[in-house]
Formats: C-alpha cells, structure tokens, sequence
C-alpha cells in the first residue's frame, strides 16, 4: 500500500521552482503556507477577503520580480517576506483611502522602494498583449509553453504536433526573433520594456 | 529567414545570468563600445523582458482564478442546499396533493398499482375485475381526436359504443347494481358540476392496449364514482380498452353526473411475424391480406437483400423461399420487411428449415 506524504518544501527548493518556471509547486506552497496569514491580516484589519486576495497576489508578483533581480537574498524566509511586502501593500492601500490607522506603523521592511514600484503596470502588460496578439496564434502558444509552462522541446514537439525536436527548436528560435522585430519596429517599446540604464543609450536604425 | 535581428547566444547566456564574470565584463565591455552590438542588447533584452511580464501576467491570472475560487468556499453548499430546498418543495407538494385531491384535481391512487374495476355481466350481476393500473399521466391532446361532448352534449350516436374489455381475473360479486340513470340526477345539481380532463390512449387495431385516465376533477363533492359504459370504478382510470368510442360518467356523492363520449383511436401498429417453412415443400405466406400494393423485402443475417417481390391491393403476399438468382436460399434466419406506398411497413422474421 503507498503511503502519501505531503511534502513540505524548503525555501531553497521554491526558489529553484520559480527559476525553472514551475508554477504549480510555488502556488501550492504560497497558497499553504502564506496566503491564510495575510488573509487573517487584511480581515482583522477592516478588509475584505477579497482585498486580501489582491494584495496576496501583488505580493506574490513583486516576491517572483524580487527573485529575478536576486533581490531576495534570504535573510528572512520567503513567507515572513511575501506576508511583509503583503502587509506594506495593505498599508499603503489603507493611506490611499484614508483609512490608516496612526497606530500602527510599517516595521516589516523586506523591500526597497523598487520593490514596490508596479512590475506588472498596465501600460506593460498591454503593450505585451498587443506584442503576442501580433506574433500569431502559433508563436504565442509556442511561447506560452516555454515560458508559462516551461515545457521541455520534447513535450513542445509532442503538444504542437512538430516532427521533431530541431524543428521546435527553430520555431522557437523564429518566434522570439519575430518578437525582437515587432519590438525594433516600435522604438517606444524599447523604452517600457528595456533595462532603465540602458535605454538611454540605445540608438535606432 | 529573415536575420535583420539574429539572436546573440552570447547575450542570450548574459541574460540568463549563465557568464562567469570574466566573461560577463567582457561582453560589458564589448556592448559600451559597440554600438550595433548595443543595440541587438536593447532588443533581446526587451524581448526577454516581454516574456518575462507576460509570465508575470499569466501568473497573475492563475492567482485570480485559483482565488476566486477559494473566494468562495461555500458555493458547493449553496447549490447542496438550493437542491434541498427543491426536494422538499417537491416533496411537500406532491404530499399535499396527495391528502387533498379534491381541491387540486389530482386522483388519489391507491398504494398497489392495482386497479379493480366494477363492471355489470348480462344478469345484471356486478363483476369486480382487477386490472394494473399505470399511473403515469400523459398530456392531453390540444385537438382532442374524438369530437368530445360536453357534460350536457348529447351522446354521438354515429359511432357504436364498444363494451369495455375485462381481463380473464375476476371475481363474481353477486350481490346485483344498478346503472345510474341520467334522469334521476338530483335536480340541485347545476349544468356543468363537475369538470375533469382526460387523456385517451390509442390502441392498436385487433388489441385491447387503450387507456382512459381522468385528471384535474373539479367541481361536486368528492368522493366520485367512474363509469366507462357499465364499467363502474372508484379510480379515474380504465383500461385494456379496445379502439372504439366510450361513454364516460363522473358521478360525485350526491349524484350529480358529468357525461363525455370519449373515443379510444385506433393505429396502425407494426406487426413482427415469425414463420417457419420448407421451401422445398411450400411457400411462406404472410399472414394478412394487404389493403394497398406493396414491396417485400427478404433480407439475410448478414443484412443482404436476397430477394424483393411486389404485390398489389388483394394479392396474396408469399415468397417460395428462392433468392434473386432463383435458387433455394439456405437454411437459416430471414428478415422480411413489407413496404406499403401509404401505410407504415410491417416486419417480421422467416426461418428456411431444412
């Protein structure tokens, strides 16, 4: 008979799932093991459930943002970090609309000012909508397999139907330079979506 | 391929944080004096950036749907309890119904789908037959097939009255009643007292499959007393009913009556034959004589025509056993189907014996 354990995973091995795009093992741990402490935060804090889930969620994006720019250098553990950027958020949202109470003030600060900037602003996100509505049905769903999904080529050969592993890769490979020319074709996406110090010195053809 | 803008695997490997750092300054250094190489920088950089906030963004929606889901952690207990409600709204109902049938029009029916009916022989001595009852209601007609009388219609004497069909089961009860006599129904009773509707199910021709089931029974006092000609029952139902034309009596406990001329439709029903012959000795026949010209089918096991024949109005339809070819097909199962221009067909099966 097997004996089903559920695995309580480490930091360390949460940090490798984000770096190797697997969702599904960092959502698992985030909703266990962070997500019912802000939810009891914002809830006691006058908020609602769905506040709370909100800002859950903003949190979760700046911890990954964060994770990226190794900015998250683990002095604390990752849900002490997510429920303090969570509990910043929530704060910062109660200022906005008057709400604050004097009484309380921000101790937990895991972040930088950066940190709380939108990553995912919607002037972004639209921009990159519109750059994967271009790119076509077949690149978007490629690239949705190797970035959402990380999908190994095998897996992307099997699911898109190709004949092999080399032709996946050169869809790939043509789908992500077609992204560069869509992006080179409008200069202002170079801007929103290139590196801050090295936009300034970007010259146009 | 178009290789205006060629992905560097260099600055690909830069982004992915893959470079020592020997490698990393190199690269740095080569960007800050190179301003082609500057450029395609910029570009997979912001591709890679691209990527990166659509993952972010599709991360984002997962968390939307995940918790919007767990947003609402009782749903399931709303739609339990919602279909709870309803079972017992129905359950109440269909209970209520049940204790006052007089008030909704619907009958009572006994717990045993036993149904006894009581009927008059030639000596005028009650017979209580027992049939099975089928409680299920069917909806009734919008035109109705029968020209249906009013409770003070005077009864359509063009079409014979049929005596009701009795089952082989029944129990002599010698103690002797009488039929109600329209003339004497009490003189308080106003026209139109009682009101009922009803369903006439159709029977084939030659059996006794019909059915007449009586629903929303209003107006007199209950309980009411049923008769389909001299068949006399306490349930809104008759049975084992031949086609034909009925006369139906509701009576209530005072006596006040309701009359209606019901007419039991007859149809054409498919009739499946099973016959067995030596061909060599005698042809088959099929049994009925046909009204209009038709088409026999002999179809064999595997589903192959074997052999087709036409007859016409009066001919006798028969079949030597012979396939297409004329010769003596082999001992076995056959399907025969026969096709009228008008009619619906018949089928059946012929077995060739050896």
């Amino acid at each position: 008979m097997k004996i089903f354990v559920k695995k309580r995973y480490s930091d360390q091995e949460i940090l490798e799932s984000i770096r190797n795009n697997s969702e599904d093992r960092v959502l698992r741990f985030l909703y266990k093991e962070v997500l019912p402490s802000v939810r009891k935060y914002i809830v006691s804090n006058k908020g609602s459930i769905e506040e709370a889930h909100d800002i859950f969620q903003d949190a979760v994006i700046r911890f990954y943002h964060a994770v990226k720019q190794n900015r998250f250098r683990g002095d604390c553990s990752i849900s002490s970090f997510i429920f303090g950027i969570s509990k910043n958020l929530y704060l910062n949202s109660l200022r906005i609309k008057n709400r604050y109470d004097k009484q309380e003030e921000i101790t937990d600060r895991h972040d930088d000012k950066n940190l709380l900037e939108d990553v995912i602003s919607e002037e972004r996100v639209n921009a990159v909508k519109d750059l994967m509505n271009q790119m076509g049905d077949g690149c978007k769903q490629l690239l949705t397999y190797t970035v959402y999904e990380n999908l190994s080529m095998k897996e992307i050969v099997h699911k898109m139907g190709y004949s092999s592993e080399d032709v996946a890769k050169t869809y790939h490979y043509r789908c992500k330079k077609k992204l560069m020319d869509l992006i080179a074709s409008k200069p202002y996406l170079l801007e929103l979506l290139g590196n801050e110090h090295k936009a300034s010195h970007i010259r146009r053809n | 391929m178009n290789t205006k803008h060629p992905i560097s695997e260099e600055i690909d490997r830069y982004l992915r944080g893959q470079m020592n750092d020997e490698e990393r300054k190199a690269l740095e250094k080569r960007i800050s004096t190179d301003a082609d190489l500057q450029y395609e920088f910029a570009l997979q950089s912001a591709a890679e950036e691209a990527l990166y906030t659509w993952r972010l963004h599709g991360l984002k929606e997962r968390m939307q749907q995940d918790l919007r889901a767990s947003g609402k952690p009782g749903w399931y207990w709303y739609l339990i309890g919602l279909a709870a409600l309803g079972c017992l709204f129905v359950v109440l109902t269909f209970s209520w119904k049940r204790t006052h049938p007089q008030e909704t029009g619907v009958p009572t029916y006994p717990q045993e789908p036993k149904v006894s009916v009581d009927t008059l022989d030639s000596s005028n001595q009650r017979i209580v037959v027992n049939t099975t009852s089928n409680t299920t209601l069917y909806n009734r007609p919008k035109e109705p097939a029968s020209p249906v009388a009013s409770p003070t219609t005077e009864v359509n004497s063009a079409v014979p009255l049929q005596e009701a069909k009795t089952t082989p089961e029944y129990n002599i009860n010698t103690q002797p009643e009488r039929l109600p006599d329209p003339s004497t129904m009490p003189e308080k009773c106003p026209p139109n007292s009682i009101q009922f509707d009803f369903h006439a199910i159709e029977s084939c021709e030659n059996t006794s499959e019909g059915k007449i089931k009586l629903y929303r029974i209003k107006g007199g006092k209950s309980p009411y007393i049923y008769w389909l000609n001299s068949q006399k029952s306490s349930i809104p139902e008759f049975s084992f009913l031949a086609p034909g034309s009925y006369e139906l009596k509701v009576e209530d406990n005072e006596g006040c009556r309701s009359i209606e001329t019901i007419i039991i439709p007859a149809k054409a029903c498919r009739q499946e034959l099973h016959q067995a012959f030596q061909p060599e000795f005698e042809s088959w026949k099929y049994a009925e004589s046909i009204s209009e010209a038709c088409t026999l089918n002999v179809y064999n096991q595997s589903g192959r025509l074997v052999k087709q024949l036409w007859f016409q109005e009066g001919e006798e339809v028969a079949w030597d056993g012979r396939d297409m070819q004329g010769s003596f097909c082999e001992p076995g199962y056959y399907a025969f189907t026969i096709n009228y221009e008008k009619k619906s067909a018949n089928s059946g099966y012929i077995t060739i014996m050896k």
